[in-house]
């Protein structure tokens, strides 16, 4: 049914698209110290939802993207807001402990993360419901072409 | 209890109002949420009899622009806080009643007592711009009360009425209240009259109270913005009984006698307000009596009355005042009680007609008591408090220095044409013969009591005027500056003038009754008049407006993907040349960083593909061509030591290749334009534009006024925001609230997107059309000459519709 199911994309996809789920984290984790950050991260997520259905088409993503991009959203403004609870202006970065993980390095916890995490799941929903919608179009107007009498 | 808590009850009831309804399932929950505005009241009255002294209470809200969260409560304050909550309490539990098992019911208790809270503000604030936000928020959620039955055309036309009409008055009040903060230095209201001699001398003051006058006259629904108020009626009978009559329309009102201790003195006050109040007193009550649908009627005396305070209030003296003090008081009581009594009767009968309509007092005893009650306090009889209102109105009226005999002579039409229609609403559909329509059903307590509480407060206001005067109207009047204790409220003031004006107004109101068939023949009549009227003149302006934008539209985007690129890029073209090119004088030699043979080769590799692009005969060499142009300044970047921008650019041109996979097999082959001129123009159009960018580019270099803030940002990056990769700790933490402001956007386009590209399958739908309209013939859309269809790159690509469809339709079936 699908048009990418050629003898390369498929398994290819299967072996990329975990990589790229890793690769995308990776990239929203270290970005605040090396080249990266939420919206790279989120796009390379995007990235990754689209070619998993492009390959499985039946196995599209059980949460809305749009409610994704809203959640986003809402991380972005809690994360803003925390400062308010603590007596501190909106927006100030509140900072926890610094930890280091293999491959990211050292990482310090903080509102500053959480938005940045707010960012990548905008980028990710966005960007991957635009291009999700058009796959869908596509796929059902191959299958099934409309006919008017 | 702080003050606040006044504003803050309501709002949070609000929030609380839908989860409310869903547990319970709508029942009982008017009377579950009337607690919130009867404790208001409780807590008011209590505050009036424990001496009635001014509350205050300030927070910082923007302290760099000097706004605070000011809230002021003096006797005037408490006077309107009073009629608005206790009116709001009363509404909450009629509209129970009268939206019994409405699905929407939920949101219907969210929004009033969303507007409660905003009314309580703009009577509470004392900060010029709080006052401004209240009173918006009083637009936004009244064009949400109006709209509510939200599938009805003549609802929403209403509802968007009555929005632009109070909106773009509230912008006028915006301009206006700053220029008051520009020229006395203040923003509480409070403080104002200590600056009125800085108002009076100050050149700019008429033009900032005229702006401030726009306002409140654009609420308040003065002529000739009065053609709001009865299209409003298309909301809920509560709305209209609450918002329309005793609150949201008295906001101008309100607001002007927040005004008055500071600006009444002032020489343009009287010519300016008082004659517009009396035109409207005029207007409103001709126009009533010539209604025949029960609201209409009381919408057009409130646009009567409401033009009634504004002229008192005019007048600027203390007499004329207390009057408009208490004619609102009174006017709240009797105006909410008769808007009930008609939504009880439109939903006990189905019919608002009120030739239809007589007979009722067997079914609905009680509603009938109150409907006579509240007419009576309307027609001004004694013992009523509408009747002490009426006698001071007249009295106003003859005290004033200047043609006395005018004011009253246009005083006494309305107010008999006012009785008129107290016997047409009030009293002639319970008596006389069962008239056409029947009663479906006998409506139950929650809709007579509410109605039946406010038109005995009338009697008993009328009983007591010592009471409302020295609890109530008295410190009012005396908190704006008035005198508080004169004239003295009473029943009788002796055999006088005004006394017999009283009783032949009823008389007169009586023969206009008797006659009112002759007078419903009227409009008719004056029907070719008719595009003279306000309404029609906001119908063509709205018109006007929006099939110019829909012609604007077709002409700079009709569906054609290089026709919008081809605007796009003639008008960046234009201002960039006019900005970058020919306002600096000298060019440059080249400042920028050093270039390698790395760079060199980038960009003979992006000259290559861009030249390729628009040479090759296949779209997908094209497209490949085009990604070679995308990484190649990818890789630009990185050469320029710019690695995220870099990483970006290379996602979102690896995205685009994934976009286009999807859409390249919808896409007709491409296939070239026959004409050589137009080809020639889309060259010339490309040569200037890709001229013009670099040109810019160029310039830029010597385009730096201040000095750069990125070393203090790269030092600071480190030591404030523990990151080393500096383009992220910019996004998200140094300038986060822009990239706050840039998600948001991003899902808002994205949920666009999605919206466009669904709707496609619905067929198509032209803008500013009315739904039924949809089957218009797809051929009246402007098709574009054939020549330009050939290229058809807009059939997948493009996001319109209707095209969209167009192109499918051709394909055989």
């Amino acid at each position: 049914m699908s048009d990418y199911s050629t003898s390369i994309l498929p398994p290819a996809a299967r072996l990329l698209v975990p990589v790229l789920y890793a690769f995308s984290i990776f990239l929203l984790l270290r970005g605040h110290n090396l080249p990266g950050g939420g919206f790279i991260g989120g796009l390379v997520l995007a990235t990754a939802l689209v070619l998993r259905v492009m390959v499985q088409p039946d196995k599209a993503p059980r949460l809305d993207l749009i409610v994704l991009a809203g959640i986003g959203l809402m991380v972005a403004l809690i994360a803003a807001a925390v400062p308010l609870f603590l007596g501190q202006e909106l927006f100030t970065g509140v900072w926890g402990p610094e930890f280091a993980l293999p491959l990211v390095g050292k990482i310090k916890l903080g509102t500053v993360l959480v938005f940045d995490i707010g960012v990548f799941l905008v980028v990710t929903g966005v960007a991957a419901k635009i291009l999700l919608v058009l796959l869908a179009q596509l796929l059902s107007g191959q299958t099934a072409p409309r006919r008017r009498s | 209890m702080e003050i606040y808590w006044v504003i803050l009850a309501p709002l949070l009831a609000a929030l609380l109002a839908p989860t409310l309804v869903r547990l319970t399932g709508g029942r009982g929950t008017g009377l579950l949420l009337s607690i919130v505005p009867f404790g208001i009241v409780v807590f008011l009255l209590r505050h009036v009899a424990s001496g009635n002294e001014v509350l205050e209470w300030t927070h910082a809200w923007m302290p760099t622009l000097g706004v605070d969260l000011s809230l002021r409560i003096s006797g005037y304050e408490t006077l309107f806080l009073l009629l608005v909550s206790f009116i709001g309490g009363l509404i909450v539990i009629y509209a129970g009643a009268y939206l019994k098992g409405h699905p929407q019911l939920g949101r219907f208790y969210l929004i009033i007592l969303l507007f409660m809270a905003s009314m309580l503000g703009i009577i509470a604030a004392d900060d010029m711009l709080l006052l401004f936000v209240f009173w918006e928020l009083t637009s936004i959620t009244s064009f949400l009360l109006v709209g509510f039955k939200h599938t009805d055309p003549v609802a929403r036309k209403a509802a968007l009425q009555a929005l632009l009409v109070t909106g773009g008055g509230g912008l006028a009040l915006l301009a206006g209240l700053l220029m008051v903060m520009q020229i006395t230095g203040t923003n509480l209201i409070s403080a104002l009259p200590q600056h009125a001699d800085a108002m009076a001398a100050s050149p700019l003051f008429p033009a900032a109270f005229i702006l401030i006058l726009l306002g409140a006259f654009t609420k308040s629904a003065q002529v000739p913005f009065h053609f709001w108020l009865p299209g409003a009626m298309a909301a809920p009978t509560p709305v209209s009984a609450y918002l329309h009559s005793a609150t949201m329309v008295k906001a101008g009102v309100i607001l002007l006698a927040k005004l008055w201790p500071s600006m009444s003195q002032h020489e343009l006050w009287t010519p300016l307000v008082a004659p517009v109040g009396a035109a409207t007193l005029l207007t409103g009550a001709v126009l009533a009596v010539l209604q025949t649908d029960l609201k209409k009627l009381l919408a057009y005396t409130t646009v009567s009355i409401l033009g009634a305070l504004t002229m008192l209030l005019g007048f600027g003296d203390s007499y004329a005042l207390k009057t408009a003090l208490l004619l609102a008081l009174s006017h709240g009581l009797y105006k909410g009680s008769l808007f009930m009594v008609a939504g009880t009767i439109d939903h006990a009968t189905g019919t608002r007609d009120v030739r239809r309509l007589s007979g009722l007092l067997k079914a609905m005893p009680l509603l009938a008591v109150t409907g006579v009650l509240a007419a009576l306090s309307m027609s001004g009889v004694p013992p009523t408090l509408g009747f002490i209102s009426k006698e001071l109105l007249y009295e106003a009226q003859l005290e004033q220095p200047s043609s006395g005999w005018l004011w009253l002579a246009i005083g006494f039409v309305a107010s008999a044409f006012g009785v008129t229609v107290a016997l047409i609403v009030g009293v002639r559909p319970f008596f006389g013969k069962p008239g056409a329509a029947g009663v479906h059903h006998a409506p139950g307590l929650g809709m007579v009591l509410p109605p039946t509480v406010l038109a005995v407060l009338g009697l008993v206001c009328g009983l007591l005027p010592g009471w409302v005067d020295s609890a109530l109207i008295g410190p009012a009047a005396g908190s704006l500056g008035g005198d508080a204790s004169h004239p003295y409220l009473t029943l009788w003031h002796g055999f006088t003038i005004v006394l017999a004006l009283s009783a032949l107004t009823l008389l007169a109101g009586y023969l206009a009754y008797r006659g009112r068939e002759r007078l419903a023949a009227i409009p008719a009549a004056l029907s070719r008049w008719r595009w003279i009227t306000p309404t029609a003149l906001y119908d063509t302006c709205l018109d006007g407006t929006l099939n110019f934008a829909a012609r604007l539209t077709l002409v700079i985007q009709n569906g054609q993907l290089r026709h919008y690129v081809r605007w796009t890029l003639v008008v960046s073209a234009a201002l960039i040349i006019y900005a970058a090119v020919l306002s600096s004088s000298t060019f440059l030699v080249y400042q920028g960083q050093p270039i390698n043979a790395l760079v060199l080769a980038v960009v003979f590799l992006l000259c290559v593909t861009a030249i390729g692009s628009v040479l090759v005969n296949s779209r997908l060499t094209a497209i490949l061509c085009l990604g070679g142009v995308g990484y190649a300044v990818a890789m630009l970047f990185a050469a320029f030591a710019a690695p995220d921008l870099a990483i970006t650019q290379l996602l979102v041109e690896t995205l685009t290749v994934v976009l286009f996979s999807f859409v390249i097999l919808k896409l007709p082959e491409i296939r070239n334009i026959r004409s050589r001129r137009r080809r020639s123009a889309d060259m010339a159009i490309a040569a200037v534009a890709g001229l013009a960018m670099a040109a810019m580019a160029w310039q830029a270099m010597q385009f730096r006024a201040a000095d750069s803030i990125s070393p203090g940002l790269v030092e600071r990056s480190v030591p404030e925001a523990f990151g080393r990769n500096v383009v992220n700790v910019i996004l998200v933490d140094f300038r986060a609230l822009d990239t706050l402001g840039e998600i948001l956007v991003l899902a808002l386009a994205g949920v666009g997107v999605v919206a466009v590209l669904a709707s496609r399958r619905r067929g198509p739908r032209r803008l500013f059309q009315a739904p039924d309209d949809s089957e218009a013939p797809r051929d009246s859309r402007p098709h574009p000459d054939p020549d330009e269809l050939d290229t058809g790159a807009s059939a997948g690509a493009d996001i319109d519709p209707g095209r969209a469809i167009t192109t499918e339709a051709r394909t055989p079936s």
